[in-house]
């Protein structure tokens, strides 16, 4: 599924006061096992918002394209070479970052983790991030094996990412893929979006209410 | 206990322990590595890189972590800095563990004796 469709960005926010419009949600997945919930994701938020997909290598090892929503993208690394031929032509991971509102990570790998935490961006997703614009907000559902979880460099990379504005969703505790019971396994697809849909509304609600006092 | 004497891929390794990268089963295994379980590296490089600030930094960042490192010897001139010898990483390391659980005794020795 290429991203062919290109994707345009400017030259709407003069629209966005006349008509509103969706929230455009950008979704990522990197390489866990919890990107099996991928699709259910997508489906959770297309009914609400604008999607575009965004997956790394490794999630595609996870994630079933045959059950995505038929109206979500979802764009790969290849998409990212494919779709620049010569100078003046629109980069894939520019263009995304400047049509999300919103990003979402989830799952949110150990490795990804890492690389956020370092800015490092070898990849279409770790690019947006490293592009990202922190005065849009951008969530982050860790999933990885609880040896992972509890071991010192988790709670480094959180701190730096904080230091961004990059919000947590926590994980849970429950038996994870690997077999071993703890804490590490993605928040549930449903809590996900209904804490990014609370936070978008009470912006917005912020926003009207800041509007009206003028 | 875990030894991580890989020669060449040392030089990217390092900076992905250090950065808590784990995108090989080498370096998920350290993601996972419970530090209060003995880790060593035996580093090799070129004098250059060695003496690079990185380096400093990457061994300060896995120093911190509680991982042993076990230097690399100057050959060729110091012009490269070599893995140590197998036979001084074996001794290296059965030294640590038999310290390790000397340890072990006298610390399970003072509680059974009724000191706290």
């Amino acid at each position: 599924m290429a991203g062919s469709e290109p994707v345009s960005a400017e030259g709407e926010s003069m629209a966005v006061d006349a008509a509103p419009r969706k929230p455009r949600i950008l979704l990522a997945a990197s390489g866990s096992v919890a990107a099996v919930k991928f699709a259910n994701l997508c489906h959770c938020f297309s009914e609400w918002a604008d999607v575009r997909a965004v997956s790394s290598s490794g999630s595609l090892h996870f994630i079933d394209r045959a059950s995505m929503p038929k109206d979500v993208i979802l764009y790969t690394d290849e998409d990212e070479w494919s779709s620049w031929k010569k100078l003046g032509d629109s980069v894939l991971h520019i263009e995304l970052r400047k049509w999300a509102d919103i990003m979402v990570i989830a799952p949110l790998s150990a490795n990804t983790l890492g690389k956020i935490a370092g800015g490092l961006c070898d990849n279409l997703l770790t690019c947006i991030v490293r592009a990202w614009d922190y005065s849009k907000p951008f969530f982050v559902a860790p999933a990885m094996n609880t040896l992972m979880w509890n071991n010192p460099f988790t709670e480094r990379h959180f701190i730096s990412i904080d230091e961004l504005g990059i919000s947590l969703i926590p994980p849970v505790t429950k038996r994870l893929a690997c077999g071993d019971y703890g804490n590490g396994a993605m928040a549930e697809p449903s809590t996900i979006y209904s804490t990014v849909r609370l936070f978008y509304e009470s912006k917005a609600q912020q926003g009207r209410a800041v509007v009206t006092l003028r | 206990m875990l030894l991580f004497s890989a020669s060449f891929a040392f030089i990217h390794g390092r900076h992905e322990i250090a950065g808590g990268l784990c995108d090989d089963l080498l370096t998920t295994i350290v993601r996972a590595w419970d530090y209060r379980k003995p880790l060593f590296v035996a580093p090799s490089m070129s004098t250059c890189i060695w003496r690079n600030s990185f380096t400093e930094e990457h061994l300060g960042e896995i120093d911190g972590l509680g991982i042993m490192l076990i230097p690399p010897v100057p050959v060729n001139g110091d012009l490269e800095r070599a893995m140590v010898e197998p036979a001084t990483i074996i001794s290296r390391v059965k030294a640590s563990y038999k310290k390790q659980k000397m340890e072990q005794k006298e610390g399970s020795s003072s509680t059974s004796s009724g000191q706290v």
